[in-house]
């Protein structure tokens, strides 16, 4: 009797853990790059965006409203799928605050942006938006 | 002594036999050489299962995905082609179940109305559904969770009820690795049916018990109720190698057949059944094969369009009701009909003794080696030309964990060129579509010597259908979208 007490009580505590942990697990999701005061704002040309050369837009504005110029920042473009690689391009500044870069739009599908950036001030930031439906 | 069904054949000496070889012989005969396979890959699981929750969001960099989607799914069909099941052998569900079992005995037998594959062909098609509808391959934790809830469904089914019930009812991809491995070169099997007929023991089935405790299992029988010297092929054989264990005599081992020859075999089969018989079966073939017209369908751009139609005719703006619609086309209404008609014609040219629906059951399994020709091309078109892309995502993990020991992440690795692999995917619909013509040839021959020409036609038809779609899908740009209806 006691025995199979015993036993009860480990199967119980396993149901109870194995319950728990999925609990847990279900709050895991990575947030995508902190929030900041700091909005970056962006457009992909031409559009609708097609499988081919495109530009990115970006204009990044401060907290207070002001264009932020001098940032470096580094475009990387991801396929929604595994098994293929990322591209990289540098962004170029044209006027302060105001940033275009290279998409290498190969194929068609969903694509995800991601945005890096080092300011002038040295606070770096990091922006992912996904860009839906490229058709071919 | 018994004799067994096709006991002359084992004068002849089996053309190879994995299990007399030097190494891997001698690693698979030992009783823990399954635990040895099954441990890395429960570690794998595990490293997927936390980086899918807490890794990078973005697929082609998460564990998770990249393992899944491209390594797993490729891996797994190349040696279902050169070998046979070794997935299910190394499969690490069973490992944790195993575990499970020493706490959880379970004390029930499934329900006999359950005991078919109809659950597993609902899951399957489930699976193939989901897959499109959340895009499964762009979320690493989508991914995570479908292996947790793996493992879950697993232990729950295993913890309730005896024997492999999770493998025979209810695991869709132990369900897709039997059908596809009809035709893989490789089978468990009796090394010598004679011996079998003089075993008293019978171990391979029952496995053996202590005899000073009836109640203390020493070696595991085959848990799918698959009966050596009455087995045929490879169907509902999980390469688990527990007759192999269990066998007194040494008389079981891993054997050269020859690829879909089984698929034409109608003789009553251990644990299985008659194939004409099995409804079931028939239709786990008929999902596995227009399963994979559907899921390489939904990566090429012209759904984009076949959707929007859709949505615009039917008045339809919920994706997953558009894209309901499409799979219950492909997968149940094309086939019906170009079953259905082949059926008709073959049983006009030739007087089949059988019934029109058993006709139909077993035309189906030539269709076989068709969808295994397409699952092929898919899959080893995303392994062969992303298998390098597992290395930066290894690297840059370990930088995440602050391990710099691997270096950088190498992101421009990648894997064969596009257009080198391109030419072996339209061999491998071919071999496919070949390799069904040949099994479609086979029954209509044992239908009518006569008539063969006759019956076989219709299935030529079907199958050179099935291969010009296939060829098409192949033919056009890769449209990875994850979002249905998406524009």
């Amino acid at each position: 009797m006691v025995r199979r007490r015993g036993e009860a009580t480990r199967r119980l505590t396993l149901v109870a853990g194995v319950f728990s942990l999925c609990v847990a697990m279900s709050a895991c999701h990575q947030s995508v790059g902190a929030r900041e005061a700091i909005e970056v704002r962006h457009t992909v040309k031409p559009t609708p965006v097609r499988a081919q050369h495109s530009l990115l837009v970006l204009e990044l504005v401060g907290h207070d409203g002001k264009d932020l110029g001098g940032a470096q920042i580094q475009v990387e473009l991801d396929m929604a799928h595994p098994g293929m690689a990322p591209k990289f391009s540098e962004a170029k500044e044209g006027t302060p605050g105001h940033y275009s870069a290279d998409l290498d739009l190969d194929m068609a599908g969903d694509w995800v942006v991601v945005v890096k950036a080092r300011l002038a001030d040295g606070r770096r930031l990091e922006r992912q938006f996904a860009l839906q439906g490229v058709q071919p | 002594m018994t004799t067994y069904e096709g006991e002359e054949e084992s004068i002849e000496t089996p053309p190879f036999d994995l299990l007399r070889m030097p190494v891997v012989g001698r690693f698979l005969t030992w009783r823990h050489s399954r635990t040895v396979l099954q441990v890395p890959l429960l570690l794998v699981s595990v490293a997927m299962i936390l980086h899918g929750l807490l890794g990078p969001s973005i697929a082609p960099k998460n564990l998770a995905t990249v393992l899944s989607w491209v390594h797993f799914r490729g891996v797994l069909i190349l040696v279902l082609l050169c070998a046979g099941n070794f997935f299910c052998m190394a499969c690490p569900f069973m490992l944790v179940r195993n575990a499970a079992r020493k706490v959880f005995r379970p004390q029930l037998n499934f329900p006999r109305v359950l005991r078919n594959k109809w659950i597993s062909v609902a899951l399957f098609a489930g699976i193939l559904f989901c897959y499109e509808l959340f895009g499964l391959w762009s979320s690493p934790w989508l991914t995570a969770w479908v292996i947790v809830g793996y493992f879950g469904l697993a232990l729950g089914v295993d913890g309730l009820f005896k024997h492999a019930t999770f493998c025979k009812f209810v695991c869709p991809i132990g369900q897709f690795n039997f059908i596809a491995s009809t035709v893989s070169p490789l089978e468990v099997k009796v090394r010598e049916l004679a011996i079998c007929g003089t075993c008293g023991t019978k171990d391979c089935i029952k496995g053996a018990r202590d005899p000073k405790d009836e109640l203390v299992v020493l070696q595991r029988g085959c848990e799918l109720a698959l009966f050596q010297p009455a087995k045929v092929g490879n169907l509902d054989c999980t390469f688990c190698l527990d007759c192999v264990h269990a066998c007194p005599h040494d008389n079981v081992g891993i054997i050269a057949r020859m690829p879909m020859e089984e698929l034409s075999v109608d003789a009553v089969r251990s644990g299985v059944g008659r194939l004409s018989q099995r409804k079931d079966i028939a239709g786990l073939s008929v999902i596995f094969t227009f399963g994979a017209l559907m899921n390489a369908f939904g990566m090429v751009s012209p759904i984009y369009a076949l959707e929007s139609w859709l949505g615009a005719v039917l008045h339809m703006r919920s994706a997953g009701t558009v894209l309901g619609v499409i799979f219950g086309v492909v997968l149940v209404v094309e086939p019906l009909v170009l079953l259905g008609v082949a059926t008709w014609a073959t049983r006009r040219v030739v007087e089949v003794r059988r019934g029109w629906l058993s006709t139909m059951v077993r035309y189906s399994y030539s269709l076989v080696p068709m969808g295994f020709g397409m699952w092929l091309a898919h899959y080893s078109f995303h392994f062969l030309t992303g298998a390098l892309t597992i290395v930066p995502v290894v690297q840059s993990a370990a930088v995440d964990l602050g391990l710099s020991v691997l270096g950088a992440p190498m992101w421009s690795l990648l894997g064969m060129p596009v257009g080198l692999v391109k030419p072996i995917e339209f061999g491998f619909l071919l071999l496919g579509c070949a390799g069904s013509m040949i099994v479609a040839w086979t029954l209509a021959e044992e239908d009518s010597a006569e008539r063969a020409v006759g019956a076989f036609a219709p299935w030529a038809v079907v199958c050179l259908l099935l291969l010009a779609a296939s060829l098409w899908m192949m033919a056009l740009p890769m449209d990875m979208r994850a979002t249905l209806m998406a524009g």
